[in-house]
């Protein structure tokens, strides 16, 4: 597929994916400082922000996903009061727009279609216990990785080591380090996307597909 | 396009890669020019690539595992071991039931659902669901309680005891527990088969038929035809019996007027710009106040609520 990076070529000028942005220096700082804030308070919710979308018909929850990711990158976060309201009513303004467009309209369930259904950022004691049990599902879900896929993450992101030198450590060429590094990323990606085995209450009040449109009553 | 497998969407992966390709060292022109390409073409790559660099983020989360076995330095070798509804909806139709009795020496009744839909618990047959404007009528035969479908359609369940179903056309006899869906509209008349094994006479046939779930036998002009339905196409022409309405590429001016069949509170399209547009979906029938704010979501319109009327502007 196009698009996917090259390998490392030996070319005289190689700069920097931030270097890129010096003409717009406001842009760089702001990017990054956007990821850190990303990091920090949408990807915990992306789990329920998926679960949310997987009522809808003809919604492709991935697109989704990527579009808020996206839009976040456009938006002054800094001014973001409640993220996870903000970020299930971002996904919402998707949706609606993915059907204003689309040349049939599946509507099911868009009865639960409502901002009040999106509760308040302010976390209960089960969600202070879901994030003790989060780490701990991350550690089963690190070792559970492939041996060499783990000491690769481990090794740059525990011990902050970088790619060549992870290479050295573990005697490996550095080809193989990175696509264990994507392939880490990938493990990470379903980590922070999948449903799990604990109690989740991290989203918008859940309702059946079609049983809400009767229960609501 | 339902697929959520993270694994396998091609836009994450790639996105995947390139996160990974910029944490091991710095782009070379030509790279960067690749990237930049590539990240312009849609705004999901964009989405992606920003998302998989949040997650590289957060993957300093493990910093957390203090005191995990980490490799050794320097390494010992080269190689390492390496995805039913509990109840009806069907108040508003109950409410507006009519029980029209027939004459006395006939041990007839008729009932006839005036407004949304009629549930009835018959002792002579079972349980029956009559759809808005449907006209039905009982019998006491023989053997065996006659019911004769005047109109409409109706959601029949024998109990206790063999039932005979008479359409324009078509004869069906119900054994004890078996379940349909009868539709009578003039010289047309179908059954759709719900549950256990039924048997049907039609009109200009010496030989009766055995049918079975999911059979789908219709009378047409003295015209016969068969169809066996999926699970899909069962649960959408059942759901009305539900108390749901489904629409699959329905115009919305259909739509409001199959919502409205079933509801004093009219929805009144006043707003001619979406009248035109298709919707799919699935709905509550009783409940016209929702779908008339799904419709304004959707496209826009402002809603005006009153007592008998939601009118979309």
């Amino acid at each position: 597929m196009t698009g996917r990076p090259q390998s490392l070529q030996a070319d005289a000028f190689t700069v920097t994916w931030n270097a890129q942005l010096e003409d717009e220096p406001d842009n760089v700082l702001s990017q990054n400082e956007k990821i850190i804030w990303l990091s920090r308070h949408i990807i915990p919710h992306e789990r329920a922000l998926r679960g949310w979308l997987r009522q809808f018909r003809d919604i492709e929850v991935d697109d989704v996903v990527q579009e808020c990711y996206a839009t976040f990158l456009d938006v002054h976060v800094e001014l973001i009061k409640a993220p996870q309201a903000y970020l299930f009513r971002m996904a919402r303004n998707i949706v609606l727009q993915h059907y204003r467009r689309a040349r049939i309209i599946s509507i099911t369930a868009l009865a639960d279609f409502d901002a009040r259904n999106i509760m308040d950022e302010s976390p209960s004691p089960q969600q202070v216990l879901e994030v003790r049990q989060e780490l701990e599902c991350l550690h089963q879900m690190v070792e559970q990785l492939p041996e060499r896929c783990r000491q690769v993450l481990l090794l740059r992101r525990l011990e902050g080591l970088s790619q060549r030198q992870v290479s050295e450590r573990l005697g490996i060429s550095e080809n193989i380090v990175e696509k264990q590094v994507a392939r880490g990323l990938r493990a990470l990606s379903r980590f922070f996307s999948e449903k799990r085995h604990i109690p989740a209450k991290a989203g918008p009040k859940r309702h059946g597909e079609v049983k809400s449109v009767v229960e609501k009553r | 396009m339902k697929s959520d497998d993270l694994s396998e969407n091609p836009i994450d992966t790639i996105a995947f890669e390139w996160v990974a390709r910029l944490d091991r060292a710095p782009l070379s022109s030509r790279e960067d020019a690749t990237l930049k390409a590539w990240l312009a073409q849609d705004i999901r790559h964009r989405g992606a690539f920003t998302r998989a660099r949040t997650i590289w983020l957060s993957a300093g989360r493990v910093a957390a595992f203090q005191g995990t076995a980490l490799p050794a330095e320097p390494p010992a070798s080269a190689f390492l071991s390496r995805r039913a509804f509990g109840r009806f909806a069907l108040a508003a139709g109950l409410a507006a039931a009519a029980v029209i009795p027939g004459k006395p020496a006939e041990a007839s009744r008729i009932y006839q659902a005036r407004s949304g839909l009629l549930h009835v618990q018959e002792p002579l047959c079972g349980d029956l669901i009559l759809d808005q404007g449907t006209v039905l009528r009982i019998r006491r035969g023989p053997r065996a309680p006659y019911l004769d479908l005047l109109r409409g359609q109706a959601h029949l369940t024998a109990r206790k005891a063999p039932v005979r179903l008479n359409m324009d056309g078509l004869s069906i006899d119900l054994p004890d527990g078996a379940s349909l869906i009868a539709h009578a509209c003039g010289a047309e008349s179908d059954a759709l088969v719900l549950a256990g094994h039924i048997l049907t006479s039609c009109t200009g046939e010496k030989e009766q038929r055995v049918l079975h779930r999911h059979d789908w036998i219709r009378y047409e002009h003295n015209r016969i035809s068969l169809t066996v339905l999926s699970d899909d196409d069962l649960e959408r022409v059942t759901a009305w019996s539900r108390g749901l309405l489904e629409f699959q590429s329905v115009n919305v001016t259909d739509a409001i007027r199959q919502i409205n069949r079933y509801n004093a509170q009219k929805i009144v399209l006043k707003n001619p710009a979406c009248a035109n547009r298709r919707i799919s979906g699935i709905f509550s029938l009783s409940d016209p106040l929702i779908f008339a704010r799904i419709l304004s979501e959707i496209f826009g319109t402002r809603t005006l609520i009153a007592p008998t009327e939601i009118s979309l502007l």
